[in-house]
């Protein structure tokens, strides 16, 4: 037995769920050795038996290259492959030799269920689970291509994840692939386990509004997206999707809306427009035609308006900051509670909100109204992850209209497109029309 | 289509951005009568100009208009091109300065003129440093929002319009050759077409879509003007400082929550001045590092807005900027109808000498 075999036996001897076993194959002896609490034992051992048996030919070396993994051939090697579940399995007769086994395994993963972030109408109603393997599975399920292209790269420093990259051969552009490629396989710094840390790894600046990777839940939703030529990458222990490059246009179509009729589908997206609009203007406008512009109004709402602020005592900027920051205590907070507890901030909140507040004379109840509507057009957009953004954004036509009344809220708008322009994934632009080819790469 | 509605798109909205406020009061002020007859001359003279321009354009091998004219020499492109510089930096200024005014005018009277301007400056500056993709990017963004807006206020201005004050149709002395507003009133085409020359590398058009594009353009042209004096009549109509934002004012929608839709309609177009001027302000730093390879981006914009900046600040008046629509003229006919000519000239040459393009990219 090979000196490093024996270090690496001791190495993990006092780990409690390390074995080491004694055993024979066709009246060899071998050693295993594993991690229990990642490999079934007992049933290992039967299959291994089994096989051992069933296999043509008659000694152990003969048959080992029908079920062995591989061959480890240093340290580094089998303490990865043991970490990763695998069975080493050492014979004693031979000197230096370690194959490594794929075992049963203990069943840790979750089975695949449905969604828990989004909502299905109408369509499949399977998700992706945390597994690598389980996730491709899947979408090879869902798209019975021989173009479907999945490649495993483990990537990261101490600890390496394993991100495979899915997509479409010939729809995809291979320039893509092959940047996303270097980019994971040379990253030795990130850790990937978070999403910051695989934007990093992608190369991209961790300072950025919009998210790089659109990430779902829904495989159907995935395999749509590997059929319009997109990347899609499944992290290790991350139960979506991510797709990349991501588009402004991501934030308002879902393949899921596919399902209704044509005319639905486009006032389902129509009213997503609305409500990211809404969001981003509303609570300017507000601002904007109480404090600065309020002969903009008609004469009977500019003093509906004004009656309803009676008593209100401070400026309408302030005002509508305050409510805000009250509403986003509130959407933090009710994700951060059990299930249990969640509806009672809603609730309060609500109570808070709707009623103490106005009776109060703190706010108006226009703004209530306008503040409700902006969180409820805030929900509208496709994808959580992409309402953040805009959440963010409606903060500075706010105050630019605080400053400038309504031309601020254009000034804001314009400074938002000009945002969103300036974001780009590998060459990609985020305004990109859906489908169409940008003319030149200019990176 | 991909490839070219973003320069497509950007041309048409550039244009109505400067049509609508200084354009009527310069061509009313021109004619007494017929005012189609000097804004179809105009228009025929940008246009031919306008094609002159992109066919020497791909005569050139489709390439950008630094490059065409660096294969002359350094020395004479440097020369040829200084004017469009230093008429960049009015058009800079004027635009923003009067833009202001506009603005303050209309609805921000309390608002310091230099904030508002700081406003529509800035982000113009902070777009030109983003650079021109993202500018096309944010044009397509804010037309597919703000030209909707834009047209629905276009077409409700018809709604106090008496077709009669059209006659009488044709002006029997046509003297408004002989009238500086109607030189003035070019700058409605000159400050645009020349971006055309800038946005090869980065974007590419087909010439017919942008002749249509323009086409497209005649209706506006026509009724900025034809609308104040149908509302009005163009004796009163002609008394009017940016008659068509006055016309606007008078309009009555009933159905509509808000009182005054100019500001809804200002502002559309200010959005789209705005990208002009970032437009043209990236333009200027282009042609200063095209030329001054060394000089760097960042510190050049920020050099350039400055001086603009401090040109907007100094200039106290209306008067003060009519005096610089005086005095560019000479510029912008040099800008309208030389450079086109030149650029021709330069494509026609290349299209003949096959030595041409090495000449070219190795300066």
């Amino acid at each position: 037995m090979a000196d490093w075999i024996e270090e690496l036996a001791r190495r993990f001897r006092d780990e409690s769920d390390w074995f080491d076993e004694r055993d024979s194959l066709l009246g060899e002896a071998v050693r295993l050795l594993g991690f229990g609490s990642l490999v079934n034992l007992t049933e290992t051992k039967s299959a291994l038996w089994e096989f051992a048996a069933t296999m043509p030919g008659t000694a152990l070396s003969e048959k080992r290259l029908l079920g062995c993994e591989g061959k480890a051939n240093k340290s580094e090697e089998a303490v990865q492959a043991v970490l990763d579940g695998k069975l080493l399995v050492v014979p004693e007769a031979e000197t230096g030799v370690c194959w490594m086994l794929t075992p049963v395994a203990r069943n840790l993963e979750r089975p695949v269920g449905s969604p828990n972030l989004e909502n299905v109408i109408r369509g499949p109603a399977a998700a992706f689970t945390e597994s690598v393997e389980t996730n491709i599975g899947i979408a090879r399920q869902y798209l019975r291509s021989a173009m479907l292209k999945a490649d495993i790269v483990p990537t990261g420093g101490d600890s390496p994840t394993r991100v495979a990259i899915l997509y479409m051969a010939g729809r995809a552009d291979p320039d893509f692939v092959r940047k996303l490629d270097e980019n994971l396989r040379t990253n030795k710094i990130e850790d990937v386990s978070t999403l910051q840390g695989v934007i990093s790894a992608l190369g991209y600046p961790k300072r950025s509004l919009i998210t790089k990777l659109n990430s779902t839940e829904l495989p159907s939703e995935a395999a749509c997206m590997l059929r319009k030529g997109k990347v899609i990458l499944f992290v290790d222990r991350m139960p979506y999707a991510l797709i990349m490059p991501t588009l402004l246009w991501d934030l308002f179509a879902l393949e899921s809306d596919q399902n209704f009729p044509v005319y639905i589908m486009y006032g389902i997206r129509a009213l997503r427009v609305i409500g990211a609009l809404l969001t981003i203007l509303l609570p300017a406008l507000y601002v904007a035609l109480v404090a600065i512009n309020p002969e903009a109004l008609r004469i009977q709402l500019a003093l509906s308006v004004a009656q309803s602020r009676e008593g209100v005592p401070y400026p309408a900027f302030l005002e509508t900051l305050t409510m805000l920051l009250i509403l986003e205590l509130i959407l933090e907070g009710s994700i951060r509670l059990p299930k249990s507890v969640g509806p009672t901030i809603t609730m309060v909140g609500g109570i808070i909100l709707g009623q103490a507040v106005v009776s109060a004379k703190l706010v108006s109840n226009l703004l209530i109204i306008v503040l409700a509507a902006t969180t409820i057009a805030n929900s509208t957009i496709a994808g959580f992850q992409n309402s953040y953004a805009i959440r963010v954004l409606k903060y500075v036509t706010l105050v630019l209209s605080a400053i400038f009344g309504i031309i601020g809220i254009f000034a804001g708008f314009l400074v938002i497109c000009g945002y969103l322009a300036s974001q780009s994934t590998y060459g990609v632009n985020y305004l990109q029309f859906p489908g169409w080819k940008d003319e030149a790469r200019h990176e | 289509m991909s490839r070219s509605v973003h320069v497509l798109l950007f041309y048409f909205v550039a244009h109505l951005g400067l049509i609508f406020f200084i354009y009527p009061e310069d061509i009313i002020a021109c004619a007494e009568e017929g005012h189609w007859v000097p804004i179809l001359v105009g228009f025929a003279v940008h246009v031919f100009f306008l094609w002159l321009f992109v066919k020497g354009l791909s005569l050139g091998g489709n390439r950008d208009m630094v490059s065409l004219y660096l294969g002359l020499g350094k020395a004479p492109a440097v020369l040829l091109l200084l004017p469009v510089f230093v008429y960049y930096a009015m058009v800079d200024v004027i635009t923003v300065r009067a833009y202001s005014e506009i603005v303050s005018i209309v609805f921000l009277e309390k608002t310091p003129l230099w904030a508002v301007m700081a406003l529509l400056f800035l982000i113009p500056v902070w777009l030109a440093n983003v650079g021109i993709r993202p500018i096309f990017y944010a044009t397509a963004l804010v037309a597919i929002v703000c030209l909707p807006l834009f047209l629905f206020i276009f077409a409700a201005s018809f709604q106090s319009v008496d077709w009669r004050y059209f006659f009488p149709l044709f002006d029997r002395h046509y003297d408004f050759l002989w009238d500086s507003s109607f030189y003035k009133s070019f700058f409605a085409f000159a400050g645009v077409f020349l971006f055309l020359g800038f946005v090869q590398p980065y974007f590419t058009f087909r010439i017919r879509g942008l002749m249509w594009a323009s086409v497209l353009l005649v209706p506006f042209f026509l009724f900025s003007v034809y609308i104040p004096v149908l509302t009005f009549g163009e004796a009163t109509a002609s008394n009017f400082h940016y008659p068509f934002v006055v016309t606007l004012d008078t309009l009555q929608i009933n159905w509509l929550m808000f009182e005054r839709v100019t500001v809804f309609f200002l502002m559309s177009l200010l959005t789209f001045v705005m990208l002009l001027v970032a437009l043209v302000l990236w333009q200027s730093v282009e042609l200063a590092v095209r030329f001054f390879p060394r000089m760097n981006r960042g510190w050049t914009l920020l050099v350039l807005s400055a001086i603009v900046f401090g040109c907007c600040l100094r200039i106290r008046s209306w008067h003060d900027i009519e005096l610089l629509f005086m005095w560019n003229t000479w510029i912008r006919a040099y800008i309208m109808l030389v450079v086109p000519a030149t650029v021709y000239w330069i494509g026609r040459r290349a299209k003949k000498e096959p030595d041409y393009e090495s000449i070219s990219t190795n300066s």
